[in-house]
């Protein structure tokens, strides 16, 4: 069975590390015996169909970028939406989650309206960077402490189904809720090789996307 | 005003007689000073030359090259030479350097400044030349992300600073938008340079002014090279001070197409710190000549490479960063481009000695692929992260059977003793290096 995964805007959301994640989905599927097909897709892009894919990640990146890749999605809003609306598996680490919610206030103060495939609203700032090593557990993984590292300038307000719990933290983060559960979709402030550290939460994310594809 | 500054001078000589004493760091005196007097250095009288150097990579073997040359020509030059790069070391050696009046004593202050606190550094006076070497993913959990560095080195300065820019940086030159007071170093097209970035990242594929694709004429190494923007037109400018020629193999570079300046270590970083060392020198109304001269085979005391015995086994220790990928792809192209046959040792033992970090996600923007070159015949995968880097190794097409893992230090020497190749780098961070130097025979 052939997995079609799309590394959304690979060359510019991948702030640190963010590769490996790929790498480690990949491995992951092909282990569970998917033929995998990666494909590439970033903001020069004018044609993306999301719907297409069965596994879709998105990673961090600066602000600026972030920024950019928000008015390049807003041309795909719909397909996004009915890839997320079908149940396709998606994983948006750092600040790319962002990009769904209802608005986004950057550090210059100024709203920007956000994809609004959820109803949260985020607000950053530019004085102080949150950053740290986290460890968190989430339902979908067991007993499983799962391991991190968050580094970002902004509060998410609003989640209703919150995909992780942080447990310790050495840095400036916050315990407590993090991230994003609805449907198949899972965002994270976590950013980097998410997977990678956490090979049971890859292997979650591949067991969604092999049962997608049976059906 | 005068009372207080003789007291706070005073203090600060007096805390570092006895810090020295009791052998404590150089950023102590100044931290004590500054709480009792917190704009002490608002009443320093400076010379008539403040130069200052930030960014990523390279500040403190700029500066130890800036202060040799000055010195060479003659000045006295005051300098934070222990490395301390925060403002509390700054006040320590500003205030050690002063008469009780206040009053610098030295002909020329010369400083590196951490790159995030320059904004507190410079609040209560300015340098009136700030160097700016680069800006990389480095140290992340500090630093939040280059993007974010630029705005907070961009708090510390005003229109009467000269900005001395890495042109071939395109976040660095981004600084010189718009600017009057501004001056460029940078490369010229060299033999050793590329058409296309092969690197894990491209940090200059999107401008960093209003991210629309930026095309490269080539690249240095990384996203450093000769780059333009179509949408907004950011470009490398022109540059001031120009390495016109270089060859790594024979060591050395031209600058300005007349001034041949030979380096004892043969790395396209040591090329950029040595042509920013020489602008400086230019800056400080030293002769080109002179600072050619003396910059040529200058041997770095804060050594970025140690060659040591190890049984009959004979190797190169390459002084990297962690959580800094650019200067391990550099560490890297040095071990690939021997031609002997080479056992290569990657070791991660504590990520940082001065905050607490288990963060490994920059193993990722590493170009370990680079290590399949033909001339690895084995790899070893050193230290408490041991078990990661091997991870990460799995990843790459590098053969399983050339690969070993040692999270003892000691046994990985063990083993290279009877097993090294015919010479070993090894590759690890300034903090972790001293772990694997005491177990050498002898360093150089």
């Amino acid at each position: 069975m052939k997995a079609r995964i799309l590394y959304l805007y690979y060359d510019i959301m991948n702030l640190y590390g963010e590769n490996g994640n790929i790498r480690m989905m990949e491995r992951v599927l092909k282990e569970k015996g998917a033929e995998v097909v990666i494909d590439r897709k970033t903001i020069t892009d004018t044609e993306i169909d999301f719907t297409e894919f069965d596994f879709i990640y998105c990673g961090c990146g600066t602000e600026l970028s972030r920024n950019a890749c928000l008015e390049h999605l807003r041309g795909f809003e719909s397909s996004l939406k009915t890839a997320y609306e079908n149940g396709t598996v998606m994983l948006f680490t750092g600040n790319s989650y962002e990009m769904l919610g209802e608005s986004l206030t950057t550090a210059d103060g100024v709203e920007r309206e956000g994809l609004g495939i959820f109803d949260f609203t985020v607000k950053e700032q530019g004085t102080k960077r949150y950053s740290g090593d986290v460890t968190f557990n989430c339902t979908y993984t067991g007993d499983e402490t799962l391991i991190g590292y968050i580094n970002k300038c902004s509060e998410v307000q609003g989640i209703k189904a919150p995909l992780f719990n942080v447990t310790s933290v050495v840095g400036t983060v916050k315990e407590g809720a993090e991230g994003l559960r609805e449907k198949n979709f899972f965002g994270t402030q976590v950013i980097g090789p998410v997977t990678v550290k956490n090979p049971k939460f890859a292997d979650y994310l591949a067991d969604l996307v092999y049962k997608n594809l049976k059906n | 005003m005068k009372i207080k500054v003789f007291f706070a001078v005073l203090f600060c000589k007096c805390v570092r007689f006895l810090a020295k004493l009791l052998g404590r760091g150089s950023s102590l005196p100044g931290q004590l000073t500054l709480k009792f007097f917190p704009d002490i250095l608002k009443y320093i009288k400076m010379p008539e030359k403040v130069i200052a150097v930030t960014g990523s990579n390279g500040k403190t073997s700029t500066l130890e090259m800036i202060a040799h040359v000055l010195k060479s020509a003659g000045l006295k030059v005051a300098y934070n030479k222990e490395g301390s790069n925060q403002i509390e070391g700054v006040t320590t050696f500003l205030l050690s350097d002063c008469t009780l009046g206040g009053k610098i004593k030295s002909d020329i202050v010369i400083m590196e400044s951490d790159e995030r606190f320059a904004r507190h550094t410079f609040k209560h006076f300015k340098p009136n030349h700030l160097i700016i070497t680069n800006l990389y993913r480095d140290q992340l959990t500090r630093n939040g992300h280059p993007e974010w560095v630029y705005d907070v080195i961009s708090e510390c300065m005003d229109d009467s600073m000269e900005l001395i820019l890495n042109a071939d940086d395109p976040l660095v030159s981004k600084f010189g938008k718009d600017r009057d007071k501004v001056r460029y170093f940078g490369a010229d097209k060299l033999s050793i340079d590329e058409e296309e970035n092969t690197s894990v990242y491209h940090d200059g594929k999107y401008c960093p002014c209003c991210k629309a694709p930026m095309e490269y004429d080539y690249y240095h190494y990384n996203h450093i090279g000769s780059y333009h923007c179509a949408n907004c037109g950011h470009k490398r400018n022109d540059t001031v001070w120009t390495i016109t020629d270089a060859s790594l193999e024979e060591g050395y570079i031209v600058v300005n197409g007349k001034y041949k300046i030979t380096l004892s270590f043969s790395s396209i970083y040591h090329c950029y710190n040595t042509l920013a060392a020489f602008a400086a020198a230019d800056i400080a109304g030293v002769s080109p000549e002179k600072a050619a001269q003396a910059l040529s085979g200058y041997d770095l005391r804060s050594g970025r490479i140690v060659e040591f015995t190890l049984g009959d086994k004979q190797g190169t220790l390459l002084v990297s960063k962690h959580e800094n990928s650019i200067s391990y792809d550099q560490s890297i192209r040095v071990a690939i481009a021997d031609k002997r046959d080479v056992t290569a040792v990657v070791m991660v033992d504590a990520i940082s000695r001065k905050y607490q970090t288990y963060e490994t996600s920059w193993l990722w923007d590493i170009d370990f692929e680079l290590l399949k070159s033909e001339n690895i015949k084995e790899v070893l995968l050193v230290g408490r992260y041991a078990k990661d880097l091997f991870t990460r190794f799995s990843f790459t097409e590098i053969d399983k059977d050339k690969i070993r893992t040692f999270e003892d230090i000691p046994e990985s020497a063990e083993y290279l003793k009877s097993n090294g190749k015919d010479y070993i780098y090894v590759i690890t961070c300034f903090s972790d290096k001293e772990k694997f130097l005491t177990l050498t025979d002898s360093r150089r």
